[in-house]
């Protein structure tokens, strides 16, 4: 795998477990703060109408307004006075009063706690219960409210970590792929230029871009190159000395064998050579008599030119007179 | 390296960047998502108390919001006596929502009773009727603005007993010179329903009169019960009003009943309001139930200016006289009465304005006004009123020496519907549970009046508005 790709991607997902640890811890504190806060409110909230519920249980006057104010405050679910035998005496919905808490919150109905705060995060609720001061009968209150504020809250922590988490991470990726690509850019270079140096490309030089330690093999590289130059012109200059003895060998040798041959050629117009004493004609190694023009032309490089010497040209008239003289007066020559 | 595998490796650079991005943010979506279910509570079924707590008694009450009157009248009724279709009541209370077919509901519980019943009762407010088991929701809206198109309710409380003794009297007031003269002949019709003399003098009287003649009405039951017995009843509820009679509907009569018994009665006739006494006035000129001039100015100049100007603004906002009418329920008139043992008692009237448009300057009321009579300005809350309401049964017990713990056998109540209607909707609803408390979970039966009638010990019977009652009978102190 190239190493762009190596330190990019490996960075990259180092970078984007650290976020999404962080992110999950500062979201899951956000959160927890925000059920706090909402608890908190509620204690508050339940607290302050249950004293105006225990007011009212003693001058039989129930804080009427304020609980329909209660029922009408964002986040409650319901509000219930119930009597000590369970059943719920006044509601924020007449539809309950009459009925029993047992048959909604078992498990609230048994806590002996003077007050409590249950939670219930699969259903998405809370209820503060709270027994009130009204002497020996323990009349309670309960108010159920929604956790939909800490939903409503977690998913805009969670909308706005993620979107910054998508931001740092694009942001980082990019940064890391041009970081990157800058970084093992000198090394591409290397090994682009390694690759011509390598085809024999000695004049190719890296250009120094930075002073650090890539930097460093720059110069190290072109260093290199140059003294490759060197040796390599020398090596040049040798190999071209050795092509040229090489040559002037070989043009020796084929003088040589030129001349050899030539030699050969001459030698074998020494020594006997045995000819016919009458008509002049010259025994080759075959064993066959040539003409002396045919033998030596073929055993040298001298060449033949046919003319008459004086005497042979006197010889000649001579008897072409004759000849003529021998001839019928009609006959033409 | 070609053009090609240069775009694919940045293609596959990006994607990874994009990859990485989206892991993450996925992540945290996840996990924002385990919300789990929406929470939702649904009501449980009500256990009812058994009805009746002496032998020799046996008291039910049913309602029923059913279109058809002949439905609603059998389902309330077989809800009162319990399924028993061969029980027959001594006596039953029928009291239907303005609107109501009164004539079929009479035929038609007079057919169910094997007409061996006395039938009192008459028509509720628009809004509905309330009994121990709930209250009976008709009209969304009250007065004229009340559609009762399809939208009925109707409520009974059926008594079987050999300890009280009922007679049921009526009168159409067509049928006699004045509404006085009907009421006396109604009450002593009556007395002789309850098979005792005239002499013999009820524990209580119970009256639905229809509205406009109220205060004659109780003059002329005073005529044969005297002031020292109890009036307590309630104008029939509108906008439409009716009362029944024998076999009879009647749009301009009443319709009573008498209780004898020896056993305890209890009961209270009240306002709840709280009473400025700084802020009054001289009624100086009245035209029947309107007042006309208080202090010699324009009765609703005099009225803006007690409640500094609302009257006034409101109108301007919103043209409306019903806002107007639920502001002067809040801020009532009242008479103060003072008894020969120096009590003082305080007779409640509901003004409103006489023209829509606030032009002629009027006030009206359902109670007769004198000139001359002093008038003061009261102040309520729809919290106040509320919690007046749930304490009628004890206020009922205390009044009659009996023990706040103890429960009845009965309860009969009369709530102003003006002052019900005050009250915000999902609150009314509340009404017969806070009463069922006070009243020990007892049988009741209580419409919305248009004007409430009742005792005020050492004055006598009166005849006002905005207020409540309730009478008990209790075999126990």
């Amino acid at each position: 795998m190239k190493l762009f790709y190596k330190i990019f991607i490996s960075t990259l997902v180092a970078f984007a477990i650290i976020v999404i640890f962080i992110s999950y811890v500062i979201a899951k504190q956000q959160i927890s703060d925000v059920e706090k806060n909402l608890i908190d409110e509620e204690q508050i909230l339940g607290s302050f109408i249950s004293k105006q519920v225990e007011v009212g249980y003693f001058e039989s006057n129930w804080p009427f307004e304020s609980l329909n104010k209660l029922s009408n405050h964002k986040g409650i679910l319901f509000w219930w006075i119930v009597r000590d035998d369970g059943m719920i005496y006044l509601a924020d919905d007449a539809s309950f009063m009459g009925t029993y808490v047992k048959d909604y919150f078992p498990q609230i109905a048994s806590i002996s706690e003077k007050e409590n705060v249950t939670l219930n995060r699969d259903q998405n609720y809370g209820i503060f219960f709270k027994i009130l001061e009204t002497g020996k009968r323990k009349w309670s209150f309960y108010l159920g409210f929604s956790l939909d504020p800490v939903s409503e809250r977690k998913k805009q922590i969670v909308s706005l970590i993620a979107a910054i988490s998508v931001s740092a991470l694009t942001t980082f990726g990019l940064i890391v792929y041009f970081a990157t690509k800058h970084f093992t850019k000198p090394i591409n270079t290397l090994i682009t230029g390694t690759k011509i140096v390598g085809t024999g490309d000695l004049t190719y030089r890296i250009k120094k871009e930075s002073h650090d330690e890539l930097g460093e093999l720059a110069n190290s590289f072109n260093k290199m190159t140059n003294d490759l130059q060197i040796i390599t012109v020398s090596r040049d200059e040798l190999l071209k000395e050795i092509r040229n003895r090489k040559r002037a060998e070989e043009e020796r040798e084929q003088l040589i064998l030129q001349l050899k041959k030539a030699l050969a050629d001459v030698k074998m117009l020494s020594g006997l050579l045995p000819i016919c004493s009458s008509c002049k004609k010259i025994r080759d190694d075959h064993g066959y008599w040539n003409q002396v023009e045919v033998y030596i032309s073929e055993h040298s490089e001298a060449e033949f030119t046919h003319g008459l010497c004086p005497d042979c040209l006197k010889k000649m008239y001579l008897e072409l007179d004759k000849l003529k003289k021998e001839k019928l007066p009609d006959e033409k020559i | 390296m070609t053009a090609k595998l240069i775009f694919k490796r940045k293609t596959i650079f990006f994607i990874a960047i994009l990859i990485t991005a989206l892991a993450a943010g996925f992540s945290l979506f996840l996990f924002s998502q385990a919300s789990g279910e929406k929470f939702k509570l649904t009501p449980q079924i009500r256990m009812e108390d058994a009805i009746g707590t002496k032998p020799g008694v046996k008291v039910g009450t049913g309602w029923s919001i059913k279109e058809k009157p002949e439905e609603a009248v059998k389902e309330a009724i077989e809800m009162a006596m319990e399924g028993k279709k061969d029980k027959i009541p001594d006596f039953a209370i029928i009291f239907a929502s303005s609107g109501s077919d009164m004539k079929t509901i009479l035929s038609q519980a007079n057919k169910l009773f094997k007409n061996k019943t006395k039938i009192y009762g008459g028509t509720s407010d628009s809004r509905g009727v309330m009994t121990n088991k709930g209250f009976a929701k008709a009209t969304e809206k009250g007065y004229e603005y009340a559609t009762t198109e399809g939208k009925r309710s109707l409520a009974i409380m059926t008594v079987t007993s050999k300890y009280i003794t009922f007679g049921v009297g009526s009168a159409d007031f067509s049928d006699y010179p004045s509404a006085r003269e009907a009421s006396k002949t109604a009450v002593l019709n009556a007395i002789k329903s309850a098979g005792k003399s005239k002499n013999e003098l009820p524990k209580a009287v119970l009256i639905t009169p229809t509205l406009g003649t109220e205060e004659e009405v109780v003059e002329g039951i005073e005529m044969v019960v005297g002031k020292k017995t109890l009036i307590l009843g309630g104008t029939a509820g509108g906008p439409s009003h009716a009362v029944f009679g024998e076999n009879k509907v009647y749009t301009k009569g009443v319709s009573l009943a008498v209780i004898y018994t020896n056993l305890h009665i209890g009961w209270t006739y009240e306002g709840g309001f709280n009473v400025k006494e700084a802020v009054s006035g001289i009624v100086t000129k009245v035209e029947g139930q309107a007042i006309v001039e208080i202090n010699n100015k324009p009765a609703l100049n005099v009225y803006n200016e007690w409640l500094g100007g609302e009257i006034d603004r409101l109108f301007k906002k919103y043209k409306r006289t019903d806002l107007i009418r639920d502001l002067l329920i809040l801020h009532p008139i009242y008479r103060k009465l003072t008894s020969p043992d120096g009590k003082t008692y305080f007779l409640f009237s509901h003004p409103w304005p006489k023209d829509d448009n606030l032009i002629e300057r009027s006030v009206m009321t359902s109670t007769k006004i004198k000139v001359g009579e002093k008038i003061y300005l009261g102040q309520g809350t729809w919290e106040i009123l509320i919690n007046r309401i749930g304490s009628l049964p004890i206020n009922a017990k205390l009044k009659g020496k009996i023990r706040p713990d103890t429960k009845p056998i009965l309860g009969i109540g009369y709530i102003c519907g003006g002052v019900m209607g005050i009250i915000p909707e999902a609150e009314r609803l509340k009404l017969p549970f806070l009463i069922n408390y006070t009243n020990n979970d007892a049988p009741f039966i209580a419409p919305f009046t248009w004007g409430e009638q009742g005792n005020f010990p050492g004055i006598g019977n009166k005849h006002g508005n905005l207020l409540t009652s309730f009478i008990i009978i209790s075999d126990k102190r």
